[in-house]
């Protein structure tokens, strides 16, 4: 086969060089990227025309383009923003903190815990976790079954176990290890949320919680727990000892190392775990409709809201999703920033 | 050093040895007060019968009674569906896969690395894997219909493969050298960002099959007046098209951002040596993405399991029970205030995805995190 | 500042890295721990530090015990390897970080970081980053923070190894410089024996955990203690002939030699350096054949193969570079120094006749 002539199959299906495509798979490449992106991008944009749509313009079939097919209107804004004003104003706030506190909880003690589990070995005595088991099985024996008060079972609970320690603790030799807290703690994330949120419910009915920003801050802090310390160990794996080590020795307590070592050098990570954390607890809706009903309502519950008795408020519904996803979008715009930036060049060697 | 000095270290640093502790105890501690009591008290709900009574609730422990209503009794139409008649031919396929089932275990056990949790481990996969097996059989197979349980586990396992090879697919295509990469990058992220309950909302606007955009090409093929929310499976398939939609771009991510890690020179090395792009991908690309793939289904299988915004605001997990998950069936059994019932499929799902979960770690992550390093 | 260690052992699981040692250093000395890799020195000096416990033994410190003292109250510094620079730091603040962890005021810290900076030669690169700096500015990077808080103690690990050999001399010549002028006591761990005769004030030489030897430089090289430490230093190696010891001769199949002090021994090593012997036209005490001739520029060393119990056994001499030969030439080798040295093949330990170093 000479080099010079090509049949057109050939020189379609063949690229040029090694670095770049043939025509073919250009096309196929960019076609599918393409119809991807429609697929991806035209339910939003239908949700942005829809919030300019009157309702009739809604039932009467679909329209595609505002000002050439129907004319826009702003009825369904004006409705969430200036009728219903502090009842749009006051999800929105709850949404943010409670997002944003949850978070920022989240992710620095998340952090915390999986620096520690990256860089200090723990031995958790076998005995002393299974001692542990089987006090507070018994503590719930004694308040459900024999019907003993609480505060009182609780008591002799914590004594036995002090005891236990004390007495038992030297004998214990088989230990766990960082990998099996590691899995305790991820594992956690496994549970459906349905499974908790009941009795978390009454935990916070007893404590006059309910429908409170603490609840679901803490809530929220908590399911996302495992996620965060599952990310962060990999990224705190990957900074080098020496540095840890240097610090110390130069003084630094491990505290100290966590915050003005660890941290900063993760920040790609960090970036990276608070955009996911932020995204899952801001759009979070089954544990919003468990633990609040009205002061500490979330952005979601007030979507779902609009599916009134008269059916779905398509155009109220699309104004509430929009004004829903441009704070994340602008916050992924802050923190993608932070996610591509490499840190760890330089750290260690030429 | 003086003496003086020595104290305040001594004092400094028992303080300094403590942080270990401090550093781990935030987290056990609220895990042990937000996921392991609640996960003890949701057993003890499980076990027992929630009356409403003036002041107050009360519960009344009923043994299993709660699981019995979910496994022979009244609610098993509910979570375990409807069972079919099983044909010869099913029969035998399904012996096949609980045949494999247990050649994978004598296989284990004759292998001479056999330990006692090992074998106790995959022993409960088989057992389990073999029991979803039949029911799958049992309630699909046309003359039956499915239960919460295996709904999920349609949503669960078909949900995940499909987000997995459309994100694969895509990623492989926006990791060339292609223009715009920025664009498609940020682009294909949007769906995750929206909530569960709006992405619910925006399929149902799009669905539908007289006022949606579609609308058009629905009439002209005659689909107008059809209903895909009254067809049980057409309804299935919405909900799960919805749930990819969101969840496509998290793999898509994960995903890209392993392939573009991959080594170059292997790469280049095998292009000198003549390989096609195929063989580049088998041999080069895969192998080195593997551990990561592995782990990011591992994380959406989690999620997966957990789901309830779609159905429930999509069809209302309609048509009859069709849509149900098991996260949805739970929740409607606490709005009917059968506290006890809805634990029960809460700890049954819980069941369900810690066998699944765990045995997809420990059978296929390890491996391929193995092969990988 | 002396530093005194006492039956320091180290295990990992059951594998034992460092085998009982005991080392002192007196105030101001300059110790290099020397040693094949693997062969645990990186880990004693990682006791020192604080940064792992051993699992028997004392560290005293200034004569008070710090084994169970966490690093940071030890006031020791410490150079890595891989140098350790925080990335996120310029090279000013990197500098200054042991300072800012003692809060020392700002005014205070920017001078001393000046000062630590100008004895390195770093003055024009302090607002830059590490991974703007080459391999060399990096070192000094690393040395410089390790001064600037003057501690009591210093301590390396290869801290030169990652540099190229031209920069790695001049860098040399530049600690030791330092050293005397702080006059801070300085543990030193190196594979490198050139490192280690030129730096140190005391070299230890360590192999499987055990410390083989401690002295100055110059006896380590003249009176080795051991087999060992005999071929461990010296560039070419030493040379070894096996072979016994009867009657004050000590023979083997190529080789003769007189040692009319020594005592019988059925399994013994003579071991001579390189420029202690020469190829010569008369008559040597070993029969050789050239194996390979390399000339270096000014000398040539000259590889000849010998009859010994092992085979293909070889032995290296130093020739002036105008030695000229053919490869496979059978040659006779003349020992013409008195430094010779018997080694036990059994306990590898050295033999002596009455004390003496002399075997002749």
């Amino acid at each position: 086969m000479s080099l010079m002539n090509k049949s057109l199959w050939q020189r379609l299906s063949e690229p040029k060089d090694l670095q770049s495509m043939s025509p073919l798979k250009k096309i196929f490449t960019y076609s599918i990227l393409f119809v991807w992106s429609f697929v991806v991008l035209f339910p939003l944009y239908w949700l942005f025309v829809t919030s300019f749509k009157l309702p009739i313009q809604v039932s009467d079939g679909p329209f595609y383009i505002p000002f050439i097919d129907f004319e826009p209107s702003l009825h369904a804004w004006k409705y969430i923003f200036i009728d219903l004003g502090q009842d749009t104003l006051r999800p929105y706030l709850n949404s943010i903190i409670i997002a944003s506190i949850s978070t920022v909880l989240a992710v620095f003690i998340g952090s915390m815990s999986a620096y520690a589990l990256t860089r200090i070995e723990y031995k958790p005595k076998l005995g002393s976790i299974v001692g542990f088991i089987g006090i507070v099985a018994l503590v719930v024996y004694l308040t459900v079954t024999v019907g003993m008060q609480w505060q009182l079972s609780l008591s002799i609970g914590v004594a036995l176990f002090v005891v236990f320690v004390l007495a038992f603790s030297r004998y214990f030799t088989r230990a766990l290890g960082n990998n099996d807290i590691l899995f305790w703690i991820i594992s956690q994330r496994i549970m459906p949320p349905v499974v908790s949120v009941l009795p978390i419910y009454i935990m916070f009915q007893q404590l006059g919680l309910l429908d409170t920003h603490f609840a679901l801050i803490v809530t929220y802090m908590a399911v996302n727990l495992p996620i965060v310390v599952w990310l962060m160990r990999d990224f705190f794996a990957k900074i080098p000892v020496d540095l840890e080590e240097s610090a110390m020795l130069d003084g630094a307590s491990r505290m100290r190392v966590f915050l003005t070592i660890y941290l900063p050098l993760a920040k790609p990570g960090l970036a990276a775990t608070t955009m996911l954390v932020l995204i899952l607890s801001w759009n979070e809706y089954l544990l919003a409709l468990f633990l609040s009903t009205a002061d500490a309502q979330t952005m979601p519950l007030m979507v779902a809201a609009q599916n009134a008795t008269r059916g779905p408020q398509w155009w109220y519904m699309s104004v509430l999703i929009v004004v829903m996803v441009v704070p994340v979008l602008i916050a992924a715009g802050f923190i993608g920033r932070l996610i591509n930036k490499g840190q760890l060049a330089g750290a260690v060697k030429g | 050093m003086s003496e003086v000095n020595q104290a305040k270290v001594g004092f400094a640093q028992r303080i300094d040895k403590l942080t270990p502790q401090l550093l781990i105890f935030p987290t056990v501690l609220i895990i042990l007060f937000l996921a392991i009591y609640p996960l003890l008290l949701s057993a003890y709900l499980s076990m027992s019968r929630f009356k409403l009574v003036s002041g107050g609730f009360e519960l009344k422990f009923v043994g299993i009674y709660n699981f019995k209503k979910l496994f022979s009794g009244s609610q098993q139409y509910h979570f375990l569906g409807t069972f079919g008649e099983l044909l010869l031919w099913e029969w035998l396929i399904i012996a096949l896969f609980i045949g494999s089932f247990c050649y994978w275990l004598v296989r284990y056990f004759a292998s001479g690395k056999a330990s006692v949790i090992g074998g106790i481990g995959r022993l409960i996969t088989a057992l389990v894997l073999s029991a979803l097996t039949l029911l799958a059989f049992s309630v699909l197979n046309g003359t039956g219909h499915p239960g919460s349980l295996m709904v999920t586990l349609f949503y669960v396992f078909v949900g995940v493969a499909i987000q997995f090879f459309v994100a694969l697919g895509l990623a492989l295509l926006c990791a060339q050298k292609i223009r715009g990469k920025h664009f498609f990058r940020m682009a294909f992220f949007i769906p995750i960002m929206v909530t569960p309950v709006g992405i619910a909302y925006a399929f149902r606007m799009l669905m539908d099959m007289s006022q949606g955009p579609f609308a058009p090409i629905w009439s002209m093929f005659g689909l107008a007046e059809f209903s895909w929310a009254a067809d049980a499976w057409m309804a299935r398939w919405v909900v799960l098209i919805g749930d990819s939609w969101q969840w496509i771009p998290f793999l898509f991510m994960v995903l890209l951002a392993a392939i573009e890690n991959q080594p170059k020179e292997q790469v280049e090395a095998a292009q000198l040596d003549g390989a096609g792009s195929w063989r580049v991908f088998k041999d080069i690309t895969f192998p080195s993405i593997a551990a990561v793939a592995a782990t990011a289904v591992l994380i959406r299988l989690i999620e997966a399991f957990k789901i309830i915004d779609l159905p429930n605001i999509l069809t209302n997990g309609g048509p009859g029970i069709a849509t149900e998950s098991m996260t949805l069936h739970s929740f409607i059994a606490w709005r009917t205030q059968d506290l006890g019932g809805s634990a029960a499929v809460g700890y049954s799902l819980l069941f369900v995805a810690v066998v699944i979960c765990v045995s997809f770690f420990n059978f296929v992550g390890q491996r391929t995190v193995a092969k990988g390093a | 500042m002396s530093i005194k260690l006492t039956g320091i052992r180290k295990s990992y699981g059951s594998t034992e890295v460092v085998k009982g040692v005991d080392l002192e250093i007196a105030e101001g000395q300059f110790l290099v721990l020397l040693g094949p890799s693997g062969c645990g020195k990186t880990t004693l000096l990682r006791i020192v530090a604080g940064l792992e416990s051993a699992t028997q033994g004392e560290v005293y410190i200034q004569g008070q015990e710090v084994t169970n003292v966490l690093p940071k109250y030890r006031d020791i510094a410490m150079v890595f390897q891989s140098y350790a620079l925080y990335p996120h730091m310029s090279v000013m603040q990197n500098i200054g970080y042991p300072l800012l962890l003692r809060k020392v005021p700002k005014e205070e810290r920017d001078e001393a970081v000046l000062k630590a900076a100008q004895a390195v030669h770093l003055e024009p690169y302090l607002q830059r980053y590490p991974k703007q700096l080459s391999g060399g500015q990096r070192q000094r990077v690393a040395l410089a923070r390790a001064m600037v808080r003057r501690p009591k103690l210093f301590l390396m690990d290869e801290p030169l190894s990652n540099l190229d050999a031209q920069l790695r001399s001049q860098m040399r010549a530049e600690l030791k410089h330092l050293q005397k002028k702080l006059a801070v006591t300085t543990v030193y761990v190196t594979h490198d024996q050139i490192e280690a005769m030129t730096l140190a004030d005391k070299v230890a030489v360590i192999n499987q955990g055990v410390v083989q030897q401690l002295a100055p430089p110059r006896e380590i090289y003249n009176d080795p203690a051991n087999l060992f430490v005999a071929g461990f230093v010296g560039s070419p190696r030493m040379n070894f002939i096996r072979g016994a010891i009867k009657q004050g001769i000590f023979s083997s199949r190529s080789c003769e030699f007189l040692c009319p002090k020594m005592a019988d021994q059925s399994a013994a090593v003579l071991g001579v350096r390189p420029e202690d012997i020469s190829i010569v036209a008369g008559e040597g005490q070993i029969r050789a054949a050239i194996y390979s001739i390399e000339l270096t520029g000014d000398e040539t060393i000259v590889t000849c193969s010998i009859d010994d119990e092992q085979t293909s056994a070889q032995i290296v001499v130093r020739m002036p570079a105008d030695f000229e030969s053919q490869i496979g030439e059978v040659v006779s080798v003349k020992i013409t120094s008195k430094r010779v040295y018997l080694f036990d093949a059994q306990s590898q330990l050295r033999l002596r006749a009455d004390g003496e170093g002399e075997v002749l």
